[in-house]
């Protein structure tokens, strides 16, 4: 086990490098002056080379490269000149706002999907079927910014029940904030929802069909039973899955939902960092993402391990 | 020989559509914003989309000249819509196109080749999915400034990935095929084999992606244009003009909400036939 998960980690340390790297490259390669950027068109040229310094700018990208990973590798993520603020400590204070809204979405999307796919699979092809089935695709059609402006348009304009923007810190008053990032969570849940109940249909669908299934029923559990005990459990891999994996591309989506809830989380950091030119914190952010992400499929791998024994063996 | 080559695949892969309403009913809705994309300003009676008429501002959904109202300065809602379609589906598509020929050669070269030049190849594209696509969409976009032409490069360079991903996997399975080795025994060489016989079968596998991708790469430029990344005004883009319907969701809120009903529609039609064809192969 502690070998399984020692292997994985070192089979993804090449993946992290390649991201930052990719990152690095990305903002030093393609056109633009960042130290102009930063101040200005109408800075002096001596601004701009005492700048250019100061970051840096003027060592050849593979030493600046190497340098960079050396003190992130240490915890020095480094200091943006932009925010006249240390990196680090920026990036943690947002992150947890992004993190909350991505899982109270997951949450909201595995909550919905579990029921509706065991009462799928009871009764498949019949209307209820059809119905979910349908408003599934409906919502993996629709951007995440166009139904936030529905729920916004429903819930804050004409219901007037929920805000549709701003936030209040967890610590500060917890029922204020689950009001403030409702919204945004439910946003991202819908479409969690619809992927979720997708892949969880089929699964279940398929192992109705296994032999160990007729014989559960054969012994006399009633078909709920059946479902809930032994299609849910093998069909839960499969889940686990997709939830894992849809982790990364979440953060996108979370990207653009801070923005339209204006949420003061990770994402809204780096679209402004990026704005800016403030390479040092996105090239921060992309680090605490990628090594989230990273994580997260670690955690994956060992629940599969959890939820079914037999994987441990074909690795192991 | 490859332009006809692709044309071929394309015919065989909308060849492959089953003959069913549904089929035909999302065909019709697809052709029928593209019409009205590419040719409905030509033909209809639509002002311009830049032409502002603030003596009927906010109009409403059905006034008289403006069938689908006006914004907030009085420009027309249809024929924003409809230019605005123009961009999204020539970037999305001009997207999907960009991936799909440099995603598919590196994913053909990498499952034909297989051995190092398969590792190098794969390794690198395990880092471009390990990151966030609308993250690196964003860096690119916002480097090379918004026009059209870099939007469509930033959205193409998300898709490469995941079309060399399913191009490798295709070419892994073709080049076991007899007639490959047939072809490899009569002295083809590598780029032979590979444009004459793995190419043909590669590209029907995945042109019938294409659908689906191009869904997906909708909802990225809407989104890049959304957070103001995207082509910039006054061109308008489906995204962009939801956008600016933000500002006015409590007064009027079909401003946001007509262009949104486009984009859903295309996105679903686009999505659907998408899922029709992958059926098929399952």
């Amino acid at each position: 086990m502690i070998a399984f998960i020692l292997r994985r980690i070192m089979q993804l340390v090449p993946v992290l490098l390649g991201v930052t790297l990719l990152t690095f490259l990305l903002f030093n390669l393609l056109p633009g002056n960042m130290a102009l950027a930063i101040l200005g068109p109408d800075a002096s040229a001596e601004a701009i080379a005492h700048l250019q310094e100061k970051l840096g700018l003027n060592q050849p990208i593979m030493l600046r490269y190497l340098q960079w990973l050396g003190h992130v590798l240490t915890g020095d993520f480094g200091w943006s000149e932009v925010q006249a603020q240390p990196v680090l400590p920026t990036i943690l204070q947002r992150f947890p706002v992004t993190l909350e809204i991505i899982l109270l979405g997951q949450l909201i999307g595995v909550v919905l999907a579990v029921p509706a796919a065991v009462l799928v699979a009871l009764r498949p092809q019949r209307w209820l079927d059809r119905l979910v089935g349908m408003l599934a695709y409906g919502a993996i059609a629709t951007p995440r910014f166009l139904l936030g402006l529905l729920l916004i348009l429903a819930f804050s304009v004409y219901l007037r029940l929920l805000p549709s923007t701003g936030f209040v810190p967890l610590l500060a008053n917890v029922g204020e904030n689950l009001r403030s990032v409702t919204l945004p969570a439910v946003t991202i849940g819908v479409l969690e929802f619809a992927v979720y109940f997708r892949v969880l249909r089929a699964e279940m669908l398929r192992n109705l069909a296994e032999d160990f299934v007729l014989a559960a029923r054969a012994k006399g559990i009633s078909p709920l039973r059946a479902v809930l005990r032994h299609v849910l459990r093998n069909s839960a891999v499969a889940l686990v899955t997709v939830i894992g994996v849809g982790f990364g591309p979440l953060v996108s989506g979370a990207v653009i939902v801070e923005s339209l809830f204006s949420l003061p989380g990770a994402g809204d950091l780096l679209v402004n960092s990026i704005y800016q030119r403030d390479a040092v914190m996105v090239q921060g952010v992309v680090v605490v993402v990628a090594a989230t992400v990273v994580l997260v499929n670690l955690l994956v791998d060992i629940a599969h391990m959890w939820l079914d024994p037999r994987i441990q063996l074909l690795d192991g | 020989m490859t332009a006809r080559t692709a044309l071929r695949s394309l015919f065989r892969v909308v060849r492959r559509l089953p003959a069913g309403t549904e089929t035909w009913l999302w065909a019709a809705v697809l052709a029928l914003v593209a019409a009205g994309c590419y040719v409905g300003p030509f033909v209809l009676p639509l002002p311009s989309p830049e032409a502002t008429d603030f003596a009927n501002a906010l109009a409403p959904i059905g006034s008289p000249g403006h069938w689908l109202g006006t914004d907030a300065l009085g420009r027309d809602l249809l024929a924003r819509c409809l230019y605005g379609g123009r961009v999204s589906l020539t970037v999305s598509i001009g997207a999907v196109a960009i991936g799909l020929v440099v995603g598919g050669t590196l994913g053909i070269i990498a499952g034909y080749r297989g051995g190092i030049v398969d590792a190098c190849i794969s390794r690198c594209l395990d880092v471009l999915f390990a990151f966030p696509g609308l993250v690196l969409a964003l860096i690119v976009a916002s480097y090379l400034g918004p026009s059209l032409r870099n939007v469509t490069l930033a959205i193409g360079f998300y898709t490469v990935p995941a079309y060399a991903r399913m191009a490798r996997a295709g070419a892994l399975r073709v080049r076991e095929h007899n007639f490959v080795r047939a072809a490899q025994m009569f002295g083809g060489g590598g780029w032979y084999v590979g444009a004459r016989h793995i190419l043909p079968n590669v590209l029907f596998l995945i042109l019938t992606y294409a659908f689906v991708l191009i869904g997906i790469a909708m909802v990225i430029e809407a989104g890049l244009s959304f957070l103001g990344l995207g082509v910039p005004p006054p061109q308008p883009s489906w995204g962009q003009l939801i956008a600016m319907g933000k500002q006015d969701i409590s007064d009027a809120p079909h401003i946001a909400l007509v262009p949104g009903l486009f984009l859903f529609v295309t996105i679903a039609a686009f999505n659907r036939l998408g899922d029709i064809l992958q059926a098929r192969d399952g």
